[in-house]
């Protein structure tokens, strides 16, 4: 009877255990994730850290929440908040934790909204998880014609030499042809953002404070406009760049490609440990480069990108998430997790950890450099840098080349056809492009033309936006899918009609966008085309155009638009889900 | 019987305050967690008090000070206690008085203390000192920052330019004790008269050449400490967050801590509101001395009367910022 009474007492204790355990249970599941809204080149360390964090005891974690990492550019984390993050569609979960490169998109975001009559959602700190400095990342031999390492080089150096007609001649060199630079686009790169006020600073001779009334200053401007008129090209990260130059070391045209990139420091130690873009793909042996980059920190001064953890002051952050936001930002800040920021490139955030290797002399780069940091301008002034880089950017000079073969018909799986959707997406890319940028829009499908040449039509000329703004929307809108896939055939003829019209003002490139593969029984030579867009492409050419592809849709071949747009030193982008068309778009644009 | 009665009487007081105490603690719970609003300062020692029982808010000691100025008769402070670096309540009761307002804070009292100090990265500091042919004072660290180029006060061209970083006066304890500090420095005297000071040349061309070397915005010592020196060549803070950082920092050997003269005390207060005090959490005194702050100071100068730094503050608001 006795044992009896023990076994129930045991059953009760038991099944009151199992009642607690399943309500633990509910709860871990009905924990709402701390979303982490971070720039593009630490997402693979972040969500690593939050692999180990989610592992980690409740206790230690300061609840049940645990974290999720997804990727978002500064520039569009900075869009999206100025916004109150309203689509989550397009741009991913609302984050607690917003993690840009810089803290320069903070006052970027407040200020925006406070125009727009919006509060405050970024805090006026975060705290700093790593820190990086801005550089010019330049080919060790352009570096050392200029005098590195024993000489400082700056923006102005950079300047003189980007306008001496004779180029690299100047310094001995004839064969490396122009002084040319890579930059993004200051809507979406920290990078650009920062080499821009950099440049602006540079202009005035300050360190520090600079003005609304410096930026308006002619000689300022003139001296802002000159670097712009260096640029290549634009571009929406600049994995783009080290991508490219990656590529033309391995044929050995580093030199010719583009001279200087403002990239981060990290960026330089990945590209020389033969890993350009920073992430390493299973199975993926990195080489290292031919010729290595090395770090110019420019001696105007320069600025760091701090990586800081912004805990949003946004509706939905409840005390808990903030709880578990701020003992994840605790938990990346401790020395352990310091020492693989460390590893990766990155200068740690904890002073508790050295700065060493891998940022050593051997990687291109100077753990004693920078010598001056610049002071972070007023909101106002860097919203104003944004605002006129617009104006003062290089102009472009774009064909916009769009399939219309029957394909795009094809539902994109929300009853929109593929065409619907791409031409909205067109459409709404068309108000990236300032006035007087020059924008053509060419179709191309079997039988697109009842005339020679049959393969495409041109619907509206390459000519300033401004004045044909309505006619392209109109031409957009009004496409319609019809026969089959002339690819080869429609690259070239786009390429080399505008190489044989390039204007060296202005960036010229070809848009193209296709959602299939070349059907042309006329046209099927793949090689020849590549060789073609690499010929009017290496060595000294001087009249660059660049072919950016988009493979929309499942049937577009990504890897033959690769090579295309890479042969031209561009990039190709991946639209296979048509739902992205638009964010694709926005980012293809971005390079102009 | 009298044993009896004497028991019975302790029983009875037994409950009796047994009855009390759980009262008052249902009362606490009632009231909800403990608010602590900490200056910037002292956010790691309130942090580690953060429980369910006490929420914290870290905030400028500027900014409450001037929410609490502007508050009306009666209305909630935010906080149960507010804990800052050196006489902000002071400063508040005087401004309200002076604006014929009621008194919103209430008892202040002292749970630590530290010193100003000033930390140099040692081969500035060198430099600083063959500038300054002696031992480092106030007067000539602010006459390096006017200068500019280091190349102009015994330091190498790359370095740039003078770079001193001081918070805020106006928002930031550390930024007001330090400038307070420097005036002293200056003036040689820690009895100094903001109004005066508008008016003495000499010292506000000195400000401005010390104001034009602080990094906007100025940065802590963490940043420094991870950036180098090209964030900041010299800082101005409190001992013990200085002390604090350095203990387990990497680069804590490029760096040397300087009292100099006058050597200021300041304490870290600790404020309750002036209506509905409540009985401060238990481990607080331990959790600021755990963050560097000493349990007493030996003897160093007192800052200057909480009416000469607030006139200190408004001679920035007015004239720097």
């Amino acid at each position: 009877m006795k044992r009896l009474a023990v076994l129930c007492s045991l059953g009760v204790v038991v099944a009151l255990a199992g009642a607690c355990t399943s309500g633990t249970t509910s709860s871990q599941n009905g924990c709402a994730a701390v979303e982490v809204a971070s720039s593009p080149e630490k997402v693979e360390l972040l969500t690593n850290l939050a692999n180990e964090f989610n592992k980690l005891s409740e206790d230690k974690r300061g609840g049940c929440a645990s974290v999720h990492v997804t990727k978002k550019s500064s520039g569009a984390g900075a869009t999206a908040l100025v916004d109150g993050w309203r689509d989550t569609d397009r741009d991913g979960p609302q984050p607690v934790i917003w993690t840009p490169s810089s803290s320069l998109w903070g006052g970027v975001v407040n200020q925006r909204r406070a125009a727009a009559g919006q509060p405050a959602i970024v805090p006026a700190e975060g705290q700093s998880f790593m820190r990086t400095p801005l550089t010019i990342a330049m080919p060790r031999p352009m570096a050392q014609a200029l005098g590195w390492p024993t000489t400082a080089i700056g923006y102005a150096d950079l300047l003189k030499l980007s306008q001496d007609p004779q180029g690299w001649a100047s310094k001995g060199h004839p064969e490396w042809g122009p002084f040319r630079l890579g930059k993004t686009n200051l809507n979406l790169s920290t990078s650009a953002l920062a080499a821009t006020t950099a440049q602006y600073y540079a202009a005035t001779g300050k360190v520090r404070d600079l003005t609304l009334e410096d930026l308006d200053r002619p000689d300022v401007q003139a001296f802002s406009r000159s670097v712009e008129s260096s640029v290549v090209h634009y571009g929406d990260t600049t994995l783009t760049f080290l991508n490219n130059w990656y590529r033309n070391d391995a044929r050995g045209t580093a030199l010719t490609y583009v001279s200087a990139v403002a990239v981060e420091e990290k960026s330089i130690i990945d590209y020389n440990r033969g890993n350009p873009d920073g992430i390493t793909q299973p199975g993926e042996v990195p080489r290292a480069p031919k010729i290595p980059l090395v770090a110019i920190y420019p001696k105007e001064g320069t600025f760091f990108s701090d990586n800081p953890f912004f805990v949003l002051n946004a509706p939905w952050v409840t005390a808990d998430l903030r709880a578990g936001a701020q003992h994840f930002a605790d938990f990346v800040r401790e020395p352990t997790n310091q020492r693989a920021v460390l590893k990766t490139g990155f200068r740690p955030g904890n002073p508790a950890v050295a700065v060493g290797s891998p940022i050593t002399a051997a990687n291109g780069v100077d753990a004693a450099q920078p010598q001056t940091t610049l002071g972070v301008p007023a909101a106002a002034v860097l919203v104003k840098v944004i605002d006129q880089w617009a104006v003062l950017r290089k102009g472009a000079r774009v064909l916009l080349v769009m399939d219309v073969s029957g394909s795009m018909g094809e539902d994109a799986g929300n009853g929109d056809s593929k065409l619907d959707l791409a031409k909205q997406a067109a459409i709404d890319a068309l108000a990236q492009f300032k006035g007087d940028d020059l924008v053509g829009l060419r179709i191309f499908t079997t039988d697109a033309s009842t005339k020679e040449p049959r393969d495409y039509l041109d619907l509206a000329p390459v000519a300033a936006i401004g004045g044909q703004r309505e006619l392209l929307e109109r031409k957009i809108r009004d496409l319609s899918p019809r026969e089959g896939t002339p690819l080869y055939t429609t690259a070239k003829a786009s390429y080399e009609g505008l190489k044989s019209t390039f204007d060296p003002a202005r960036i010229n490139a070809v848009v193209l966008l296709t959602d299939g593969q070349n059907d042309d029984p006329r046209n099927n030579d793949l090689d020849g085309l590549i060789a073609a867009l690499r010929s009017g492409s290496e060595g000294l050419s001087s009249t660059p155009v660049r072919l950016f592809t988009i493979a929309y849709g499942k049937s577009a071949s990504l890897g033959v638009l690769k090579r295309m747009a890479e042969a031209t030193n561009a990039a190709a982008y991946d639209a296979s889900d048509p739902q992205t068309i638009a964010n694709v778009f926005t980012a293809v644009i971005s390079n102009f | 019987m009298i044993a009896r009665i004497g028991a019975l009487v302790v029983a009875v007081s037994l409950i009796v305050g047994a009855l009390v105490l759980r009262s008052h603690h249902d009362a606490e719970i009632k009231r909800g967690p403990y608010r602590l609003t900490c200056a910037s300062e002292l956010a790691d020692a309130c942090r580690a008090m953060s429980t369910r029982n006490v929420t914290v808010t870290v905030e400028p000691a500027g900014v409450t000070a001037d929410r609490l100025v502007g508050l009306a008769a009666g209305a909630d402070t935010g906080f149960d206690g507010w804990l800052a670096a050196g006489p902000w309540a002071a400063m508040v009761a005087e401004a309200r008085q002076a604006a014929t307002r009621e008194p919103v804070t209430g008892a202040t009292r002292s749970i630590g203390w530290t010193r100003v100090a000033l930390a140099v990265w040692r081969d500035r500091g060198v430099a600083l000192r063959t500038a300054c042919s002696g031992p480092l004072t106030w007067r000539c660290v602010g006459d390096a920052a006017a200068r500019g180029a280091w190349s102009a006060s015994g330091g190498r061209p790359e370095w740039g330019v003078v770079k001193v970083a001081l918070a805020d006066p106006v928002t930031e304890s550390t930024g007001l004790v330090g400038l307070a500090a420097a005036t002293a420095g200056f003036t040689g005297s820690a009895a100094f008269v903001p109004v005066d000071l508008t008016e003495n040349d000499a010292y506000q061309r000195w400000l401005a050449g010390l104001a034009k070397a602080i990094p906007r915005p100025s940065p802590g010592i963490v940043p420094i400490l991870t950036s180098g020196p090209s964030v900041a060549d010299v800082y101005v803070g409190l001992e013990a967050e200085i002390r604090a950082v350095l203990r387990t920092a990497a680069r804590q050997s490029d760096i040397e801590v300087v009292n100099l003269s006058p050597v200021f005390a300041v304490d870290a207060a600790l404020t309750e509101p002036a209506r509905d005090p409540r009985p401060v959490p238990g481990g607080l005194a331990d959790a600021v001395h755990a963050a560097g702050w000493l349990d007493r100071m030996a003897a160093t100068e007192n800052l200057p009367p909480s009416g000469a730094l607030a006139g200190l503050r408004q001679l920035w608001r007015d004239t720097i910022r």
